[in-house]
């Protein structure tokens, strides 16, 4: 009579609340397909607010998942601030919740995670409405695609086994090649779909090899337990080539170079909110996955270091993509490439916070979640901007077409001014902490090493002057905007969603800039659970 | 004892006040202008008096363990670690406020005169066209120095100390449309930022020491402070002096005293709040409030009594010769200070901040009354300028008594304010003693201090006498303007006239009172965790012939000063002025100081700035750097280019290539190996390459080759090696593995030691 329960094996059905912003994503997602399926009239532009409303049960069962796994130590948020300032965590009190056999894992980091998922899809479907009204493509699908991707991003941020991460990765990315496409009548949203779905299968391919490859080796595809075998096999090869190539194809998720090369073409072809959304979303919810496979799983220092750890690739990666990404980024005249390539060079600098977590320093996971959390209000908000200047026929996509738009549109332009001084890493924006928490994290790394090596300080030297690069091509716009003459007339989108957007942005990038210890404490107590 | 009380609603309603006037001023009326600036500080005056009577008051009277005080926890405004040898502290700040007995007398000083001046001001700058800006930036002023005062941390203050420097600067600058008045508001700014540096060092050194920075922690962690020493001092030495140095910058004490006269340039009644009563007694106030920490430091103590005693006379001496009622009032405050910066220095804490409020009265009354003057005088060419005044007095009746008031209050005549706090100070001075400080240099603190008294009492009357007395010596049409201020003038003078009477009361000296304390002595001495107060041991008769030398010295002042200068300027004085030529002259032009600045300083660092510009700016960053980087820019730019072509077949090939290139040098195989010594063998190492294998039999292999010591040749073996020398000593072991399926080897070599111990 307990067959049906036995099949479920130790399933309890209680624990479906952990999934709960994954369950409501995934039915709101289904539901605005359905209502589109048999909605009448030509306007889906309503199907926005089922959609937003989603979004907020998403959060209020992030909330819930959050109260529910408990701080580290109940009722003691002095070790939790103790472990911001470097003790120790107490290793066993991280609260986690493994499920379907340990294929998922339900801690604070993926609901933290899922936080800046639905964040991203938020700000995304204020976005999109207006923009596909006013460049004529409406499709109510978009909303649910949205939706869909980012249920695959929760999925890929709880997986804590390589085929959920596979599965996660896989949902998302498929929903977002066809989101890149959208814009049907465009030749470029075409195109850029096509690279973008060509170059990601070709990752996929990677990644399977790769896992197939791991899994012959350890004989586990679990996290956990690849964790446990991985320093007995740490320096066979076969592992070794599964390693490199989970990283390849990540690599590809990331846009970081030299797998970077479609990003720039999908970016710029895509419409402008989906740009938004895959280089906020798609690039944490693979941040997510970096984190918990390197920088959690593989985080032994015999692994990390050495000509064939994974760290040191990553530190290559990480130089590398940094110095090409703002380097191509600074000759750019069309500020979606611009921001393409300014995407790619974050994911730089977060490659060094999972180089750091890698070796073991407890600021690493909070600093990378932090940086994610400001990284997804600002870049959104800058191609939010973006999407908010163009009209029909005509993207002004040219920093010259942003020439006195702060005569013109003062609001607009204080809002992109905080979001190019946010990218640039200064103060009082959420970018400048988010740098400095994962600088920090990498020298605290430097620490740990005791002096073994100048790497990591290496690494910090690189990415700051990388900033100070940075800050020539982000503050040209600005320089456009203000000290120029207006070239032509504007009529941007009279829309108050993207207006909220556009302004709920700015003011979390600033109050993430001048009161960041809230949200630092937050993604302090959202460490991997195990 | 402590409670609390929403402390920020004082430097609050300023701060409202100011963003009201400055963001929106310019759409309102005058009158709506002024009525918001005067009642927020107004208001401010009134919660200040509710929070010390009722608050403040009853807990002082009830005595009991602690400093009685009231305070605001506020909020946790950072939150860190502070890293040492010895692990880490957690540290945490709060932006927090405390009205203790000594911030209690700043507040009701600032927020009562400064009320007073916000009154005064509504008729003196009545024909301005920035009427709003200038309310907004005065009552910004009050706003930051209560921050400045309340502040219950040394960053807290700091925020008040900067707030009250911008607002300085704006306001010295107020009229920016005349070069002269920009350029001493720059001056202002630039000198303080000099101050600014060094207080700053001094709160980082403070911090290393004792991991805190509110001043109940700092106190606390003395202990620290005092166990240390850097660069073969105690580390007291060097926090005091940097305190001090930040002090003489916003003190204007020698060297750094030379932007208060310029300062002048703003409106009177800014010079009466700003740079008389108020902000420049801030670094009195920043040294009674670290008190604790300057008894341990004697040495510096003697030097903030030397130079606080050096500025008194030095700039009493260049009081003598201005002409302008301004320049001489702004020489009197910088020599006001002086004497402060001896009370605080000779440990003579309270007599220091007695002296403080004292002046705070009569000196924004003297620099009111002087704008009273000068706005009756506005047709003449030069308002200013003394030598075109005289016989005022029938004119300007109620400025001209109040004016005297004040003179007889700076003088020291009893019993006005002045009288009592400089009584006080010399008396201190005089009785000053501190481990390794000489005995004789107490008295000679005094006999500099005494001259500088008697000087002031000499200009200052100089001053009332060329004013008031005679006949008027400007042209004609500018004596039928002549007029009395209007009432919102002459009331705050009239205020501050019978304070400066009546505030010297509450500082009567022991002596006189059977050996009671003062009652502001106790008044700030109270509790466990006081204003250190100085005990005067020595005999009442000493006493009294001290301070009949005091009263004596304000005595022969005036009569000097009637005797040359009474009715006007005597022909006599005016032909021993021409003999003394080049004396004058020197004095005159205030020692030349400026020049002297601008040789050896200003123009040594302009070229310094200019030599940098040109070399680094010009040639290294937009030659060499720019041309670099955008020749690096577009190349890296070109040869991206023929890669990033829009053809997705190529990307797939840069992929593929990157992907090949990571795994052949990933797989290059662990050159790893671990060294044991064999037992029982003499000089004989085993070796383990701990390169693992593919771990299936039908794999290819990994071959190893060895090399026990430099000059051996390699030889190929299994992971495992065993190495005999012939001698102890180093070698250099290496070992090559290759892989046969990668056709990739690595190597590394390892320097031992065998044998021996």
């Amino acid at each position: 009579m307990n067959g049906w329960k036995d099949s479920l094996g130790n399933f309890d059905p209680n624990a479906l609340m952990y999934q709960l912003p994954f369950l409501l994503i995934v039915g709101f997602g289904l539901l605005v397909l359905v209502l589109e399926a048999f909605s009448k009239g030509s306007s889906k532009r309503w199907l926005m607010w089922v959609a937003v409303v989603g979004i907020a049960a998403g959060f209020i069962g992030a909330y819930l998942a959050w109260k529910k796994l408990g701080v580290m130590v109940p009722g003691d948020a002095q070790v939790v601030l103790d472990i911001a300032r470097g003790a120790a965590p107490p290793s066993t009190d991280i609260p986690y919740r493994e499920l379907f056999d340990g294929m998922l894992i339900f801690d604070r980091f993926g609901v933290f995670m899922n936080i800046v998922f639905l964040v991203g899809a938020l700000l995304t479907v204020l976005l999109v409405a207006d923009y596909m009204k006013e460049h004529g493509f409406e499709f109510g699908e978009v909303f649910a695609l949205i939706l869909f991707a980012t249920a695959g991003m929760m999925l890929l941020a709880a997986a804590n086994d390589l085929i959920t991460v596979f599965l996660g990765l896989e949902t998302m990315s498929l929903a977002v090649y066809v989101l890149t496409g959208s814009w049907r009548r465009s030749p470029k949203s075409a195109e850029a779909a096509m690279k973008y779905f060509l170059m990601g299968a070709f990752a996929t391919g990677l990644l399977l090899y790769g896992i197939a490859l791991i899994y012959g080796v350890t004989g586990a595809t679990n996290l956990h337990t690849i964790a446990t075998e991985a320093p007995k096999v740490g320096s066979n090869p076969l592992f070794l080539i599964g390693v490199f190539l989970v990283i390849v194809a990540f690599g590809f998720k990331i846009a970081a170079v030299p797998f970077h090369m479609w990003a720039p073409d999908a970016y710029e072809g895509a419409p402008t909110p989906v740009t938004a959304f895959m280089a906020a979303g798609v690039k944490a919810a693979a941040f997510a996955g970096l984190l918990r496979f390197f920088g959690h799983a593989l985080g032994n220092e015999r692994l990390v270091w050495g000509p064939a750890g994974w760290g040191s690739l990553m530190w290559l990666l990480a130089i590398v993509t940094m110095t090409l990404g703002n380097l191509s980024a600074l000759r750019q005249d069309n500020i979606k490439r611009m921001l393409a390539y300014s995407s790619i060079a974050h994911a730089g600098y977060l490659l060094i916070g999972v180089v750091a977590a890698g070796f073991g320093a407890k600021t690493a996971q909070p600093a990378v979640l932090f940086y994610l959390l400001a990284y997804t209000f600002t870049t959104i908000g800058a191609f939010g901007v973006v999407a908010w200047l163009g009209n029909r026929g005509d993207e002004r996509l040219l920093v010259d077409d942003w020439a006195g738009l702060g005569s013109r549109h003062p609001a607009a332009a204080m809002a992109m001014t905080i979001f190019m001084l946010s990218l640039a890493g200064m103060p009082p924006t959420a970018g400048f902490f988010g740098k400095f928490y994962i600088f920090r994290a990498a020298m605290e790394a430097h620490q740990q090493l005791a002096g073994q090596t100048g790497m990591m300080m290496a690494l910090v030297v690189i990415a700051v002057v990388n900033s100070l690069i940075s800050v020539y091509y982000y503050l040209r716009i600005v320089m456009a905007m203000y000290f120029r003459e207006p070239a032509r007339e504007t009529s941007p989108l009279r829309s108050p969603a993207v207006a909220l957007a556009l302004i709920g942005s700015a003011l979390f990038v600033l109050q993430m800039g001048l009161l960041p210890s809230r949200y630092l404490d937050m993604a302090t107590q959202s460490l991997i659970g195990r | 004892m402590t409670s609390d009380f929403p402390l920020y609603l004082i430097p609050l309603l300023p701060l409202i006040g100011a963003a009201i006037n400055l963001l929106f001023g310019k759409r309102l009326s005058k009158d709506t202008n002024h009525y918001i600036a005067i009642t927020a500080v107004g208001g401010a005056a009134v919660i200040a008096i509710h929070a010390c009577v009722s608050g403040l008051w009853p807990l002082w009277k009830a005595g009991g363990p602690g400093t009685p005080s009231l305070t605001w926890q506020g909020w946790e405004w950072l939150h860190g670690a502070a890293g040492g040898g010895m692990g880490e502290t957690a540290v945490s700040l709060k932006a927090a406020l405390v009205l203790d007995p000594l911030s209690a007398v700043m507040v009701l000083v600032i927020t009562l005169i400064g009320f007073l001046i916000h009154l005064y001001s509504a008729g003196y700058m009545a024909e301005d066209k920035r009427y709003a800006t200038y309310f907004g930036y005065l009552n910004l002023f009050t706003g930051a120095m209560l921050i400045l005062v309340l502040g219950d941390s040394l960053p807290v203050m700091f925020v008040g100390w900067e707030g009250v420097g911008l607002c300085s600067y704006l306001l010295i600058g107020f009229w920016f449309d005349v070069d002269k008045n920009a350029n001493a508001g720059r001056k202002a700014f630039v000198v303080n930022r000099i101050g600014d540096f060094a207080f700053l060092l001094g709160i980082f050194l403070t911090f290393y020491f004792t991991k805190s920075l509110s001043f109940s922690g700092v106190r606390d962690g003395v202990g620290e402070i005092t166990g240390s020493r850097i660069w073969g001092a105690p580390a007291q030495f060097w926090i005091c002096l940097l305190f001090f140095i930040g002090a003489c910058g916003k003190s204007a004490q020698i060297p750094l005293y030379v932007w208060l006269p310029d300062a002048m340039a703003g409106p009177t009644p800014v010079s009466a709040l700003i740079h008389a009563a108020t902000m420049v007694t801030a670094g009195v106030y920043m040294i009674a409030r670290l008190s604790f920490l300057y008894v341990t430091a004697p040495t510096v103590m003697a030097i903030v009594a030397g130079v606080g005693a050096a500025t008194a006379l030095f700039a009493a001496i260049i009081g003598f010769a201005q002409n302008d009622l301004k320049k001489v009032l702004a020489y009197s405050t910088v020599s006001q200070l002086g004497l402060m910066f001896v009370g605080v220095g000779t440990g003579n804490f309270t007599g220091g901040v007695f002296h403080l409020m004292t002046h705070a009265f009569f000196k924004a009354g003297l620099f009111l009354g002087a704008g009273s003057v000068m706005h009756a005088l506005h047709h003449a060419k030069d308002p200013g300028d003394i030598r075109e005044m005289g016989g005022l007095r029938r004119k300007l009746p109620i400025t001209h008594i109040t004016f005297l008031i004040y003179c007889i209050a700076i003088a020291g005549i009893p019993p006005l304010a002045g009288f009592f706090s400089k009584d006080g100070i010399l008396a201190g001075a005089f009785a000053f003693t501190a481990p390794g400080v000489p005995r004789f240099y107490g008295h000679l603190i005094w006999a500099v201090s005494s001259l500088a008294s008697l000087g002031t009492a000499v200009y200052m009357f100089r001053l009332y006498f060329l004013t008031f007395t005679g006949k008027f010596r400007g042209d004609h049409h500018v004596e039928t303007h002549l007029h009395e201020s209007p009432a919102e003038m002459t009331i705050p003078l009239i205020v501050l006239g019978l304070g400066a009477m009546a505030v010297g009361f509450v500082g009567i000296p022991a002596f006189l009172r059977s050996h009671h304390e003062p009652l502001f002595v106790r008044w700030l001495s109270s509790g466990d965790a006081p204003v250190q107060a100085l005990a005067l041991h020595m005999s009442s008769s000493r006493e009294w012939l001290l301070m009949a030398v005091a009263t004596g010295a304000g005595v022969i002042g005036i009569i000097v000063a009637a005797a040359l200068w009474l009715g006007g300027p005597r022909p006599a004085v005016v032909s021993l002025g021409n003999g003394l030529g080049p004396v004058k002259k020197l004095v005159a032009s205030k020692f030349y100081i400026d020049e002297l600045y601008d040789l050896v300083l200003v123009r040594p660092f302009r070229w310094l700035c200019m030599a940098v510009y040109q070399i680094v700016d010009r040639f290294i960053i937009e030659t060499l750097l720019l041309g670099l980087v955008t020749t690096l820019v577009d190349f890296s730019g070109r040869a991206l280019r023929l890669l990033q072509n829009g053809h997705v077949q190529r990307y797939m090939v840069v992929t593929t290539m990157a992907l090949a290139a990571i795994l052949w040098f990933g797989m290059r195989p662990s050159d790893e190996f671990t060294v044991q010594p064999v037992m029982g063998a003499q000089n004989t190492i085993s070796l383990h390459a701990n390169a693992h294998d593919y771990g299936t039999p039908n794999a290819p292999q990994r071959k190893y080759k060895w090399k026990c010591a430099t000059d051996d040749p390699w030889k190929a073996g299994g992971p495992d090696k065993t190495c005999e020398y012939p001698n102890p000593g180093k070698y250099e072991v290496q070992l090559e593995v290759h892989d046969d399926l990668w056709g990739t080897s690595n190597k590394s070599s390892k320097l031992i030691r065998v044998g021996g111990d």
